[in-house]
């Protein structure tokens, strides 16, 4: 159970890692969101319970290593895993495209919410152009990379089903 | 059987004859070249023939006589060709650090008045805003909340937060970022509040400009020092675009900073800056709470 859990901590950051400095090598201010876009993943093939503990658990580390308003990774990426969990059973879950509507439809909304936690905590409106740039990029390179993420996350599965399952031991 | 003796003497004639044949024709290479020419062509083809041949099998001998040389010849190549390499990628990094830190003395230079600390970017924001950096430099070394932080491109943005030897630098990119403006052009001079806009680019957009503002797309921008917050004449960025504000009453001008945020590596806070906020710091009232403070 330990070894599990330190598993997915490696696992996690290793995403972070990726995300955070692999991608910036291409002269850019953006890259994938990977952990949200495995969050979106577990969350989807785990349910609720599992989704929001995993999306605290992704909070925490990204409200940790970043200071601009702590609580907010926290928040959203809880209430991300646990409502995509309990809406599991209303969508086609093992389905690509179920996969990649909900990507978009996430990104979008976080951006929005974003948007609009900041003209509230700043007490003015932000230029509604630049916000939605910045939307539609982020959205376009999660959609780039989620078909990625997607089949090796059910490559992975597969091969750790299979492996736990009894009959290949015999 | 043995040798009858009639063909012995048989045998030793032939012997004699080709001795002096091959006498003959030694001589008959070195007097007259004529002859050396035409047994010289006629041998041609049996001679490259077996020259062939016998280079071959001396190549072959050669080939297997050096290949345990060749390939200890190759790895020690390949090692020092690793060698060189790895030199000459520090070497690059070591020339472009030394053009930044150049560049950075050269503004130090230009402003001797301002006591500042050199600061090295140790990490960036990595969540959804992405507008804040960590420096390796804090309380202990000097820094206080409000500095301004530089580098040679211009400024980067003001010290938002302070550990003892770490701080907090709030980017100018930041839609929580204000700060005065001004167009550098001699005979325009318009003043605005720049901030950032949390878009994908992180360009900036300088606001309250007035509607007969003289401000054009190429015109650079820098610190007005009328917030109290930074010093007059920190380079900001160039204007991309002027458009009129939604109302129509006011100018907006979009800007491109000057900075280069993705490759912030190091930094300069000026220490020693005294604005209208540290003096009425010391006069015992916040700067935050005035009116007209121009934001920070």
């Amino acid at each position: 159970m330990v070894l599990i859990g330190f598993a997915w901590l490696l696992f996690t950051l290793f995403l972070f890692t990726l995300e955070n400095h692999w991608f910036l090598f291409f002269n850019t201010t953006q890259s994938p969101d990977l952990l949200l876009l495995f969050l979106l993943l577990y969350a989807m093939d785990q349910g609720k319970r599992k989704g929001a503990v995993y999306g605290l658990g992704i909070g925490a580390l990204l409200d940790v290593v970043t200071f601009s308003y702590f609580g907010w990774h926290l928040a959203t990426r809880t209430l991300i895993g646990y409502l995509v969990g309990k809406n599991r059973m209303n969508m086609f879950a093992d389905r690509l495209p179920t996969y990649l509507i909900l990507t978009a439809l996430v990104t979008l909304l976080l951006q929005v919410a974003r948007g609009l936690f900041l003209c509230v905590a700043l007490g003015r409106w932000l230029p509604l152009l630049p916000l939605a740039a910045a939307a539609l990029k982020c959205m376009g390179w999660n959609l780039a990379v989620a078909p990625i993420l997607w089949f090796c996350y059910h490559k992975l599965k597969r091969r750790v089903r299979s492996r736990m399952d009894y009959y290949y031991h015999l | 059987m043995p040798m009858r003796k009639e063909q012995k003497v048989r045998l030793g004639v032939l012997l004699a004859v080709l001795l002096l044949a091959g006498c003959l024709l030694w001589d008959a290479f070195h007097r007259f070249p004529a002859v050396n020419t035409v047994l010289s062509t006629l041998t041609r083809p049996i001679s490259f023939v077996v020259g062939g041949i016998s280079s071959g099998v001396k190549g072959s001998g050669n080939y297997f006589a050096s290949k345990s040389s060749l390939e200890k010849e190759n790895a020690a190549l390949k090692k020092e060709n690793e060698e060189l390499r790895q030199n000459n990628i520090e070497l690059m990094g070591m020339k472009a650090e030394n053009e930044r830190l150049g560049k950075l003395l050269k503004f130090s230079n230009l402003h001797p008045k301002w006591n500042m600390v050199s600061a090295q970017v140790i990490s960036r924001d990595l969540g959804d805003f992405k507008d804040v950096i960590l420096i390796d430099k804090g309380k202990e070394d000097g820094l206080q909340v409000n500095m301004p932080v530089v580098n040679a491109s211009g400024l980067i943005g003001i010290v938002d937060g302070i550990y003892p030897h770490r701080a907090k630098v709030l980017l100018i990119s930041s839609p929580r970022s204000r700060i005065g403006g001004l167009n550098l052009r001699g005979d325009s001079r318009a003043a605005g509040i720049v901030n950032g806009v949390a878009g994908p680019d992180l360009l900036l957009e300088m606001r309250n400009l007035s509607r007969n503002a003289d401000i054009l797309p190429g015109d650079t921008i820098v610190t007005s020092g009328y917030s109290g917050y930074h010093p007059e004449g920190l380079v900001i960025g160039t204007v991309e675009d002027v458009q009129m504000d939604t109302g129509g009453l006011t100018k907006m001008a979009t800007i491109s900073p000057s900075v280069d945020y993705g490759h912030l590596e190091e930094a300069r806070v000026i220490t020693n800056f005294q604005g209208f906020a540290d003096f009425l710091r010391k006069e015992g009232k916040d700067p935050d709470v005035q009116n007209g403070k121009g934001g920070k």
